[in-house]
């Protein structure tokens, strides 16, 4: 009894120790701020003897207003560590507050009182700033963001030509807190073709201020756009799935959040027909500002050798309409299609294509030659009217010819390696010649036959091991070897039989004949041949359960034997032929009816 | 009786000359190669088409047919027939010259994938054989496999075994070198839908109709492997790893 009373001593003693032990922090979600904005304090505290009502919370005018107070979660425990009970409380408690003034402000320490004594937290420094003012933009005076969050789709030019660049932008504002964004249904850009130009990766920490409240403003996507007909045209509605909190808490009392999607407004643009007027013939609909460069690889080379001359188309039009510049060519020149290398990206905000047309001419004849500039035609919407864009002029000077290859054949790609220039010089290799007979096609993979046959490399070892299973049982298992073994040499013995009956021999044949019966049976049933007698024979024949017409055709047979050989029975030649035959038939009974 | 004998005699003279009162392959084959001689490339190709329609298909005619397509200014076929015949005769050296020299004559280049050195090697082995050289040399490891397995059950006698042994050992080993091999040569021939461009010049799009966009543009005698149809369109694979859909019918299934 003393020793229990001193161990529950010990306990409390251990427990007040672990009492002592108090954790108590506030923490403030940021500690820089607009005016306005909102921001969430977190008081936790752990230990014993937590006194809940002496937590207040302090003055915290004129910097902050309380928005909300969450109601105090409470949890204890009770751990056994190394035989010592330690009990143990915690208490957090959550406070929404907004920033009402600009300035250094500070959250003073908070107090809490456990056992008989108090704690207290740090107080926090907390920097408030003036909101930023709204986004520059005469239509942005006194603009408020429709709903929150709000998804806005702004487009540099409401009307365009056909085939002129479209830039739309979505900006989100939102002023609740929002989680989980993911592009909603993708859009169908009928009529247009689309490129995007930048999405962002996380949302900005921007923050703006319309109407008197402080929205936190992030760029989503920009993408450009270049419609392809006229007529008044729609960009559709952007979509955005994100997740904010609900009115519903979960069984902790949490704020649970819920899925929402918020869209742009469709966009409505002017979209207006290329003028005909001045249209260059074979213009390719290039839209836009563009620019041409050029480069001759080689000014200098022998006639019939292959020069090349590249030209790089740049500007802010749909790649698809950026076609070969013109390149009026001296005649003696045999030019090829070019190699068309295309790159497009993002540049200051806007797409910008970038062609590279090369081409690949073999001068035919000798000579200097003034490469005209190659002409880009484009349509301008600055100024609306066509334009073009001009290389800069070359002289090629072709020396004569080193030995002229064969003509080669009409062509050809400007990207031919030197072993196929090469080759063109050749010809094709000449025909197989006259056959007196033509194969049939023959595909293995389609004949029946060669199917099966593949079916015999697996039966052979299957068939071995048949075998060499069937020959391991006849060299340990005699009474399966002998049963194996009786038909066959019942046969044998009933060939001699008959050789002995066609020779008029009658008690050498029915003594044969008797022999090969009860050798028979012997072997059938495993049992020594000598002392077989009938009696013997009828009650093995009951054991195993044969047939009575098979016992007693057997049995009467012995018998003929026995009397044949001793002069009881007639031994005339029917007789014997009509016995043996007999004898066959009842082996053959006996070895089909397997007892 | 007399009637029976001739009508009998009748029907062993026909049996005997199946092809009588209509030209044999071989004779349509020869008759290509005067026409091509004489410079009638396009009767050549029907000569030379007769004889495969008469059910003779030999690497030959596959390549004589190719020849009189090229000179007859048809790439698309000529690129079919010089690929069907290299099929058969996967190792003809003239083949590969007159192929090569066709590929050239296309008028486009899609952007191709460079191999590596192991993977060349690969396509060389593979492409070295023919698909029936290929099962035939499969088939005789199978079979070495089977008769060595069969012969280490069956046989006793220590030599026996050995022998057993080793033709199992030549079996696995055929094996092991070919049915990777043939399996990659079944892809290629059987189980891909190859087919060669035959149309002068066809765009790729991006979906089946004229609504979707162009994506890149194939040009006659280009070869590509038919994923799908649909709609009148093909989805089609270029050996660059480009994918999109052209017009059914302006290729040819080889």
């Amino acid at each position: 009894m003393k020793r229990a009373a001193a161990i529950f001593l010990f306990w409390l003693i251990g427990a007040g120790a672990a009492g002592a032990q108090v954790q108590f922090s506030a923490e403030l979600d940021r500690t820089r701020l607009y005016v306005g904005e909102r921001t969430v304090l977190t008081v936790r505290v752990q230990g014993s003897g937590i006194d809940a009502s002496s937590l207040r919370l302090p003055d915290l005018a004129p910097y902050f207003q309380v928005l909300r107070q969450s109601t105090p979660q409470h949890s204890s425990q009770i751990t056994i560590v190394n035989g010592r009970m330690q009990s143990s409380e915690s208490l957090t408690l959550v406070i929404q507050l907004e920033a009402l003034k600009a300035g250094r402000a500070e959250i003073p320490a908070l107090v809490i009182y456990a056992g008989a004594n108090f704690y207290q937290t740090d107080p926090i420094a907390v920097e408030i700033q003036e909101p930023a003012p709204a986004a520059a933009g005469e239509e942005r005076e006194g603009w408020v963001p429709a709903e929150d969050p709000y998804l806005e789709a702004k487009v540099d030019r409401a009307e365009v030509f056909v085939g002129e660049q479209v830039v739309v932008t979505w900006t989100i504002y939102y002023r609740r807190d929002i989680y989980n964004l993911s592009w909603g249904n993708p859009p169908s850009y009928r009529g247009f073709a689309a490129q995007d130009l930048d999405q962002a990766r996380r949302l900005d920490q921007k923050m703006e201020n319309y109407g008197g409240a402080l929205y936190h403003v992030s760029f989503l996507k920009s993408t450009a756009f270049f419609p392809l007909q006229s007529g008044d045209m729609t960009i559709p509605p952007l979509e955005i799935r994100y997740e904010s909190a609900g009115g519903r808490r979960d069984f902790w009392g949490q704020l649970l959040t819920e899925g929402r999607t918020v869209s742009s407004r469709p966009i409505a643009l002017k979209v207006l027909p290329l003028p005909e007027e001045g249209k260059p013939g074979g213009f390719s609909g290039a839209v836009g500002q563009f620019t041409i460069a050029g480069r001759l690889e080689k000014t200098e080379v022998p006639a019939h050798d292959s020069a090349r001359l590249i030209f790089t188309v740049t500007g802010d039009g749909y790649a698809d309409f950026v076609t070969e510049p013109v390149l009026p060519l001296p005649a003696t020149f045999e030019v090829y299609p070019p190699e068309v290398d295309r790159t497009a990206g993002n540049v200051a905000g806007r797409f910008q294509t970038r062609k590279e047309f090369s081409c690949l001419m073999v001068p035919r004849e000798a000579g200097s030659f003034v490469i005209p500039p190659a002409r880009f035609d484009y349509f301008d919407p600055t100024s609306r009217t066509y334009r073009s864009a001009e290389s800069p002029s070359y002289t090629l000077t072709v020396t004569p010819a080193r030995p002229a290859p064969a003509a080669a054949g009409p062509s050809l790609r400007g990207d031919l390696t030197r072993e196929e220039v090469k080759l063109l010089s050749e010809d094709i290799r000449y025909l197989k010649p006259d056959r007196t007979a033509l194969p049939r096609e023959r595909r293995l993979h389609r004949s029946p036959a060669f199917l099966l046959l593949q079916i015999l490399p697996a039966l052979l070892p299957a068939l071995a091991l048949v075998w060499r299973i069937r020959q391991e049982r006849l060299s340990t298992d005699l009474s399966y070897a002998r049963m194996r073994r009786a038909f066959s040499q019942s046969k044998k013995r009933l060939k001699q039989a008959q050789r002995l009956q066609k020779a008029g021999e009658a008690t050498p044949f029915y003594a044969e004949l008797s022999r090969a019966l009860t050798r028979y049976f012997a072997d059938r049933f495993n049992l020594a041949a000598a002392g077989l007698t009938s009696e013997r024979i009828e009650e093995v024949f009951r054991e195993k359960s044969v047939e009575d017409s098979i016992r007693l055709k057997f049995l009467d047979l012995l018998g003929v034997c026995d009397r044949a050989r001793f002069g009881a029975a007639p031994t005339e030649a029917s007789a014997s032929a009509q016995a043996l035959r007999r004898a066959g038939e009842v082996i053959a009974a006996l070895e089909k009816s397997r007892p | 009786m007399r009637r029976v004998a001739l009508l009998l005699g009748a029907a062993a003279l026909f049996c005997a000359f199946p092809e009588a009162g209509a030209e044999s392959p071989a004779a349509l084959y020869n008759a290509g190669n005067a026409a091509y001689g004489k410079g009638d490339f396009a009767g050549a190709v029907e000569d030379y088409r007769a004889a495969l329609g008469q059910g003779a298909a030999s690497a030959d005619l596959y390549y004589n047919l190719g020849n009189a397509c090229l000179k007859a200014g048809r790439l698309g076929p000529a690129v079919a027939a010089y690929e069907r015949a290299l099929r058969l005769a996967p190792r003809d050296p003239d083949l590969a010259h007159n192929l090569r020299f066709a590929r050239v004559q296309i008028k486009g280049k899609l952007p191709q994938v460079e191999r590596g050195f192991w993977l060349q090697t690969w396509d060389q082995a593979r492409d070295s054989f023919s698909l029936n050289e290929l099962l035939t040399l499969l088939s005789a490891g199978w079979f070495l496999l089977g008769l060595g397995l069969a012969g280490r059950i069956f046989f006793r006698p220590a030599p026996l075994r050995i022998a057993a042994s080793a033709t199992l050992g030549a079996g696995l080993l055929l094996l092991v070198l070919f049915a990777p091999l043939t399996l990659a040569k079944l892809k290629q021939e059987v189980w891909n839908s190859r087919a060669v461009v035959q149309a002068e010049r066809t765009p790729a799009r991006s979906g089946p109709g004229l609504q979707n966009a162009e994506l890149f543009e194939l040009f006659e005698g280009m070869e590509i492997a038919v994923k799908q149809c649909e709609s009148g369109y093909c989805e089609v694979r270029v050996p660059g790893g480009l994918m999109g859909w052209i017009q059914a019918g302006t290729f040819e299934i080889i």
